[in-house]
């Protein structure tokens, strides 16, 4: 029944930032987890260490981070600011993954339009 | 009035008692409510008890059995709302305090079909504020605060629906009404040893319900038992044009005695997940291990079944952050984020927001590859078995995302394809706390999952048991 622990890299490959908005983390944060990785206690006042992410998404992250601070900015306290670099950091670093499944032309959206008509 | 043995009946059983006259409804419901009062409010259970609708309810049912007019197998049954679903003239806040006193003057489609099968709606159930739709990291994410486990009062429920799975296995209404999206059935099912039923995407209607992830959002039974749920099923199934994810009628209806056939049963054809949870707590996998000779005994044969590899959780999990992001534009817009009692969910929906339009189509061509890829795993199988989580419940005050840190694939493959799935009890760990496992079924077999429940449930005990409040 069980897998090999996971590799690092391979945490940080299958983290996903959705999951935590449905009650259910999907990665460990042995290396990465600011509290330590079985904390109960949300007394850490230390800026957590960013997740590594290959150079081509780090750019993109720090471009998204500012694009964000730029429009929200304003409303976030420095504390804040960290976490979510932190955690916009943690939701990208799947992303190679996601742009590099093989898809073709012929792979449509699943997303269907139901076109509309009154009573129909 | 009835004894606390009684309050923890099952649904069918208290509407036998109630159609054969030997239990009142108002009774009941006059029990459920105190209950909900005084152990509810330890538990955290509830939002808001909705106890004038209660009581009417309760006297209009019982008027009508008393004339013999029986509507349906849940006739007089009480049972909780999760506090998504909107309620004519109660409040609906969404777990949410930017939504505190939020009222519509309409009820969900569920609450009318309940309404019209003659169960009782006595209170709307607690929840983690937006359904976790901007994330959380602790339990108490809620204007309700945590909801308590009632195996272990410092043990936390799991979310989303936490005061569902609380009214559920603490005995304080006949069933509840829960939703998923990921993990939010299944999850507080687990925790606290209920039986929780998640159907094939569009079977029952979300008019009314706040949404979260339209392309996700499911509603579904939690009960003490898979026929319950199956019962609950059959009134809340249906097509509904107010929902534009709604199947056909054709589809969409459920006939609960489809899954009571035990004689079909017995030819189940189980495929045990061998790449699901990277490590199970030991008495967990003991329960796993006791819970596939029962199947095997039974009669079921099981074969070993890899789930496709792929970034399945990355894009469900993608999906999700741009619909929730969606979903709760106006707050996150207005910054009245800043109210919710979490400190991720404050700031997550602008992480969320500023995901890229390519990056979330990508997500859902992947969908439409993976939904063929899981698909053809039934050829050879009538069901997915595993744990439905690798650990007991969980401590009140823990940090979720350390607490909870594994991969679940079957949960965003699951809920991504819009697949049906059971958590049903299958033993206790030294702590007393539910150890419990899932089956996820095909695209539209709800009766296999609900049948592979009742079997497994006709041959054991756990779901009988009850905590002592």
């Amino acid at each position: 029944m069980a897998k090999e622990p996971l590799s690092r890299r391979e945490f940080v490959r299958r983290s996903v930032l959705g999951i935590v908005t449905t009650a259910m983390a999907t990665r460990a944060l042995a290396d990465n987890d600011p509290a330590g990785g079985n904390s109960t206690s949300r007394d850490s006042t230390d800026a957590p260490a960013l997740p590594e992410l290959a150079a081509e998404i780090r750019t993109e992250a720090e471009q998204r981070y500012a694009a964000i601070l730029a429009r929200r900015g304003e409303r976030l306290s420095e504390k804040q600011r960290e976490e979510m670099r932190y955690w916009l950091y943690l939701s990208m670093s799947s992303l190679p993954a996601l742009r590099a499944f093989p898809l073709t032309n012929a792979d449509e959206p699943a997303l269907v339009l139901r076109p509309y008509r009154k009573g129909a | 009035m009835p004894r606390e043995d009684v309050l923890y009946l099952n649904a069918r059983e208290l509407a036998r008692r109630m159609h054969a006259r030997e239990l009142s409804p108002v009774e009941l419901t006059e029990s459920y409510l105190e209950r909900s009062r005084t152990v509810g409010a330890r538990l955290n259970a509830y939002a808001t008890l909705t106890e004038a609708r209660a009581l009417e309810e309760a006297h209009a049912a019982e008027r009508e059995i008393e004339r013999g007019q029986i509507r349906s197998a849940l006739h007089g049954v009480p049972y909780a709302a999760k506090d998504l679903l909107a309620t004519r003239g109660d409040a609906t806040e969404w777990g949410a305090r930017p939504y505190a006193g939020q009222t519509f003057d309409f009820d969900a489609t569920v609450i009318r079909k309940l309404h019209d099968a003659g169960a009782i709606l006595i209170g709307k159930a607690a929840m983690i504020e937006l359904a976790g739709g901007l994330g959380y990291r602790y339990g108490n994410a809620s204007s309700s605060g945590a909801a308590r486990n009632p195996w272990s009062t410092d043990c936390w429920t799991c979310g989303s629906s936490s005061g569902s799975a609380a009214v559920v296995a603490g005995g304080l209404a006949g069933f509840a009404i829960g939703t998923e999206t990921w993990g939010s059935i299944l999850c507080p099912s687990a925790y606290t040893g209920s039986t929780g039923f998640r159907p094939t995407y569009g079977r029952v209607s979300r008019h009314g319900g706040m949404a979260l992830a339209p392309s996700l959002d499911k509603i579904g039974p939690m009960a003490r038992s898979a026929e319950d749920c199956a019962l609950v099923l059959e009134v809340i199934a249906g097509h509904d044009s107010a929902d534009g994810a709604s199947l056909p009628e054709s589809d969409a209806l459920f006939r609960a005695d489809s899954s009571m056939s035990s004689s079909m049963s017995s030819r189940l054809r189980i495929g045990w997940l061998t790449n699901q949870w990277s490590k199970l707590d030991p008495e967990i996998e003991v329960a796993m291990d006791a819970a596939r000779a029962e199947l095997q005994n039974a009669g079921c044969t099981f074969q070993d079944v890899a789930l496709p590899e792929g970034p399945w959780e990355a894009a469900a999990g993608l999906v999700i952050s741009v619909e929730a992001a969606a979903a709760y534009q106006e707050i996150i817009e207005s910054g009245r984020v800043s109210l919710l009692v979490d400190d991720l969910g404050k700031i997550g929906g602008y992480i969320n927001e500023a995901i890229p339009a390519s990056d979330y189509v990508r997500a859902l061509r992947i969908r439409a590859v993976l939904q063929r890829k899981i698909d053809a795993l039934f050829d050879e199988v009538d069901l997915l078995m595993t744990a439905t989580l690798p650990v007991p419940a969980t401590k009140i005050e823990a940090d979720l995302y350390a607490a909870l840190a594994f991969s679940d694939p079957i949960g965003g493959i699951g809920n991504f394809c819009g697949l049906p799935a059971a958590s049903v009890p299958a033993g206790f760990t030294g702590a007393g706390l539910p150890a419990c496992v899932q089956f996820v079924g095909r695209a539209f077999d709800d009766a296999t999952v609900l049948r592979a429940a009742m079997l497994f449930q006709s041959r054991t005990d756990w779901h009988l048991r009850h905590p002592s409040l």
